[in-house]
C-alpha cells in the first residue's frame, strides 16, 4: 500500500509563499492498495492535481472515501478531470445522516447557483454510498469507517492491506469535554479506527495556547493529538488539516511540541507532495 | 506492525452522552443497548448514595439494586420503568417512581429516558435524567 497526500491544509486553500513547504491545498489524500485499485480520501482541493496527474492513467472505477462534507473536504470534487469523463465509474461513500442522503447533502454544493452543473448532470458513472457500520472491501483493502467528534456527521476511516493500516482523522476532536489521560480507550472517540495504526494522519490544528478559544469547534490541539496517539498505540503520527493561519514556520514549531509530548513514534507534519510507502 | 483488532469502542453517541452528563449539574444514568448501566454522573451518584461503580450492571440488577416503587409502595416491574418503555417504544418515555438509596434513604424521584437511536433506527443506548420530587429532598 502506498499514500500521498495531495492537500493537508484544514478550513481554506492557503496558496502563497508562507505555506511551500507544506502545501496550501485542503484535504486530500491518494491511497493506493498493493492491487493498484485507486482510493481518495477527501476532496478539497488537492483532489484537482490528482485528478490531472491522472490524465489517461486513471482506473475505471474510483473510490472517494468523504470523511464529512464542510467545505474544505468537498470543493475540489467538481474540478476532479474523471468526475468529466463517462467512462469513470465513481463511487462516493461518506457519513450517513439521519435525515438525509448523501446525494442531497452533495447536491447542495454541486448544483447552481455555487456550481455551474448539478451533480446528476456529470458524465462518470456516480454511485453514492452511505459509510456502512461494517467493514468493507475495495480492491485488496479493508476500509473500516467510524463516527467521530467534529461538528455534523462525520467518520474517520481505518484502511488495512497486507497487513499495513493506515487511519484517517481529519476533523476530529476527541478531547472536547474529557482528559485523554485519564478516560478508558472504549470512550474515546476515534479509538477502534486509530488502535496500533502503522500510520494515523490526524488533526492537529491548534496549539495549546489556541485551543481554549476554539474549544467545539471540532478540531485537536498539541496535546489532545499527543494524547490521542499514545492511547491508541499508533507507531507513525502525520499532523494533518494544518490551521490557515499557520504558516511554515508556525507549523514546526508546533510539530517539535508534539515530539516532546509523545515519543512513542515518529511524529512528522502532513506534507504536500509527500509520499508514505508501507513496504 | 499492525497489531491486534481493536478493542470495542462505544458507539459515538453514547461517548457525546457520556461528556454531556459528566459536564451537567442534572442527575443523568446511561446504559447501553442491552439496558447495562455504564455510567452515571456525580449528581446521580448524590441521588443514588453511591459512587459510579467500575463494574457493568444490568438493567435487572439495577433495579433490584434501588428497588423502585410506585406512589402507592408496590413495586413497578423492570418493564414498566421508564427506560424500559423508552426502548420498547423509541420514544422518550417519563414516570415518577421511588427508591431506596445504597445509603439507606427512601427518594421520590421525576425521571425522563430517552432512547438514544442514531442512524439506520439502530438503537445503541439510553439514557435517564431524574431528579427528586419538590418538598422531597
Amino acid at each position: 500500500m502506498r499514500a500521498r497526500f495531495w492537500g493537508s491544509r484544514g478550513s481554506l486553500a492557503t496558496p502563497g509563499p508562507d505555506t511551500v513547504r507544506y502545501g496550501g491545498n485542503t484535504s486530500c489524500v491518494e491511497v493506493r492498495p498493493d492491487d493498484g485499485s485507486l482510493v481518495i480520501l477527501d476532496s478539497g482541493t488537492g483532489i484537482r492535481a490528482l485528478g490531472a496527474q491522472l490524465d489517461g492513467t486513471a482506473p475505471k472505477r474510483i473510490d472517494i472515501l468523504l470523511s464529512h462534507l464542510h467545505l474544505d473536504h468537498l470543493e475540489g470534487l467538481g474540478f476532479f478531470a474523471p468526475l468529466w469523463d463517462p467512462g469513470t465509474e465513481l463511487h462516493i461513500w461518506g457519513p450517513p445522516s439521519p435525515t438525509r442522503s448523501l446525494s442531497d447533502r452533495i447536491s447542495q454544493y454541486l448544483s447552481p447557483p455555487l456550481f455551474p452543473v448539478r451533480l446528476q448532470e456529470v458524465p462518470a458513472r456516480l454511485q453514492l454510498h452511505d459509510a456502512p457500520h461494517e467493514p468493507w472491501m475495495l480492491g485488496s483493502a479493508t476500509i473500516t469507517a467510524r463516527s467521530i467528534i467534529h461538528r455534523g456527521p462525520t467518520v474517520g476511516y481505518r484502511i488495512e492491506d497486507a497487513g499495513r493500516s493506515l487511519a484517517y482523522l481529519t476533523d476530529h476532536e476527541p478531547a472536547l469535554a474529557v482528559d485523554l489521560s485519564t478516560v478508558a480507550p472504549e470512550w474515546v472517540s476515534g479509538f477502534d479506527v486509530a488502535a496500533g495504526a502503522d500510520v494515523l494522519i490526524h488533526d492537529c490544528q491548534y496549539t495549546e495556547a489556541e485551543y481554549p478559544d476554539r474549544a467545539g469547534f471540532g478540531h485537536s490541539s498539541t496535546k489532545h493529538v499527543a494524547d490521542f496517539a499514545r492511547l491508541a498505540g499508533a507507531h507513525r503520527l502525520l499532523l494533518f488539516h494544518h490551521d490557515p493561519n499557520h504558516d511554515d514556520d508556525e507549523l514546526e514549531t508546533l510539530c517539535e511540541r508534539v515530539r516532546e509530548l509523545w515519543d512513542g513514534g515518529e511524529v512528522d507534519l502532513a506534507r504536500e507532495g509527500e509520499e508514505i510507502d508501507f513496504s | 506492525m499492525t497489531e491486534a483488532a481493536p478493542r470495542a469502542q462505544r458507539h459515538i453517541a453514547l461517548i457525546l452522552a457520556r461528556d454531556l452528563a459528566a459536564n451537567l449539574a442534572a442527575a443523568i444514568l446511561l446504559v447501553d443497548a442491552e439496558g447495562n448501566l455504564v455510567f452515571f454522573n456525580e449528581p446521580a451518584e448524590r441521588i443514588l448514595g453511591r459512587p459510579y461503580a467500575e463494574a457493568q450492571m444490568s438493567s435487572a440488577e439495577l433495579a433490584k439494586t434501588f428497588k423502585p416503587v410506585d406512589e402507592y409502595g408496590e413495586p413497578i416491574p423492570l418493564q414498566d420503568l421508564p427506560l424500559s418503555q423508552a426502548f420498547r417504544s423509541g420514544i422518550p418515555s417519563h414516570g415518577h417512581l421511588r427508591i431506596e438509596a445504597v445509603d439507606g434513604r427512601t427518594r421520590d424521584l421525576e425521571v425522563v429516558a430517552v432512547p438514544l437511536r442514531v442512524e439506520g433506527d439502530e438503537l445503541v443506548g439510553g439514557l435517564a435524567m431524574f431528579w427528586e420530587r419538590a418538598g422531597e429532598a
